[in-house]
């Protein structure tokens, strides 16, 4: 076996010489099927008006029970391909969010993706154990090792559908979970750069969401909510001095969407106000996939640069700036 | 130092819209319209404003201006 046998992509560069790589495309794959949420609400004696103004969704998207992980995630990976021209052959690495991994886990998800989508053999793919920070994790994860190896063309793929979980008669989490899958294409020639990243975890409340011994989510909301509100302030209050800027250069604020109330609640603390969105109350608190889903469906044309924070399980927080690449 | 109106002006600025002057000292904040959601960031913001960590066995009956007063009081 001699090095000159070996047949290197056209596009390879020499270790860590790659260009930037960034965000060219984002497609959403959410099931067509939804539970109408005041009507569940009504099942679990909940009050109307606080899932209006507070939990905020009033329609959760439900996969088909034969559907898989997997299968929302490759259903999201053939909308890239089909809405931004992506042929697969050219994919160096996919990486693949998601802590309801299909079967036990083994082999990892993403490799049955790789299978149902039939990816060349040199795409490495691997699996991230994230939840609600985990596109934000994710994206740096994904964008430093593609420029460390030279690769050209990546996907980020969330796909955490918690209806594989949730116990239908918990009022505390029954009401705000949505299924969902996002495919981001990372490349050469971008729509948004990745700025200024902070990460962290506050380990002592891992235990505030869990699995109990029934398999279903269990959730501290308390310790969740008191963790969201006084860790990504401070997140953010890190970031921009990171990025050296301020929140009046930001034109957007994209924050995991976990309800009506923590992202009004966060606004406010952080000063945001109108320009922190809340966006999922047709479709449910889609974990990983919530903020991928703002960016490509809630994101002007007119914003340049983007402030993007996922907080929850772990529990964890991911925080970046964004900013629109000038071609 | 806690007192009923530091507590009041803490309610009405976390909660919005809601007049907390009209809140009686034993009206149960549920019932004056402070819900689930309300009164976690009631005793978040009581929390950083008191220097003070209110577990969670003691946060549900922590639920009228007297009572949260008294606990106060008596850390």
């Amino acid at each position: 076996m001699t090095a000159s046998n070996v047949e290197l992509p056209a596009h390879y560069q020499p270790f860590g010489r790659a260009a930037q790589v960034g965000i060219r495309a984002v497609s959403v794959y959410r099931p067509a099927a939804t539970i109408d949420n005041l009507a569940l609400g009504a099942e679990l004696e909940a009050d109307s008006a606080f899932i209006v103004d507070k939990i905020g969704m009033l329609a959760l998207a439900r996969k088909d029970p034969a559907e898989d992980t997997s299968d929302l995630a490759v259903a999201a990976v053939k909308k890239l391909a089909v809405e931004h021209d992506l042929a697969f052959e050219k994919l160096d690495c996919l990486v693949l969010v998601t802590q309801n991994p299909d079967r036990a886990g083994l082999p990892h998800t993403s490799a049955i993706v790789h299978k149902k989508l039939g990816l060349p053999p040199r795409c490495a793919v691997f699996d991230m154990g994230l939840g609600c920070s985990g596109y934000v994790q994710g994206l740096s994860v994904t964008q430093a090792w593609m420029s460390a190896q030279g690769f050209a063309h990546g996907l980020l793929v969330t796909a955490d559908p918690y209806s594989k979980i949730i116990d239908p008669a918990d009022r505390d989490t029954a009401l705000l979970f949505g299924d969902g899958a996002t495919a981001t294409w990372i490349t050469y020639d971008c729509e948004w750069h990745l700025g200024a990243t902070e990460f962290g975890t506050q380990s002592n409340q891992c235990d505030a969401l869990t699995r109990d011994a029934n398999g279903h989510l269990k959730m501290n909301g308390r310790a969740v909510f008191n963790f969201a509100a006084t860790q990504v302030p401070a997140s953010i209050e890190r970031l921009l001095a990171k990025a050296k800027c301020s929140l009046d250069d930001i034109d957007l604020v994209l924050l995991h969407q976990g309800s009506r109330y923590i992202v009004e609640t966060l606004a406010k603390r952080i000063g945001a106000n109108e320009r922190a969105i809340f966006a999922a109350g047709a479709y449910g608190n889609t974990v990983s996939s919530s903020i991928p889903m703002l960016l490509a469906e809630n994101t002007p044309a007119s914003a340049k640069r983007l402030l993007l924070c996922g907080f929850g399980v772990g529990l964890s927080w991911a925080s970046c700036i964004l900013d629109r690449a000038t071609r | 130092m806690p007192t009923s109106s530091k507590l009041r002006a803490i309610i009405e600025q976390t909660v919005a819209g809601f007049n907390a002057s009209a809140l009686q000292n034993d009206q149960v904040f549920r019932d004056a319209g402070i819900d689930s959601l309300d009164h976690l960031n009631i005793l978040l913001a009581v929390e950083e404003q008191f220097g003070v960590e209110i577990p969670d066995e003691d946060s549900k009956s922590l639920n009228t201006l007297n009572a949260l007063l008294t606990y106060l009081e008596a850390r």
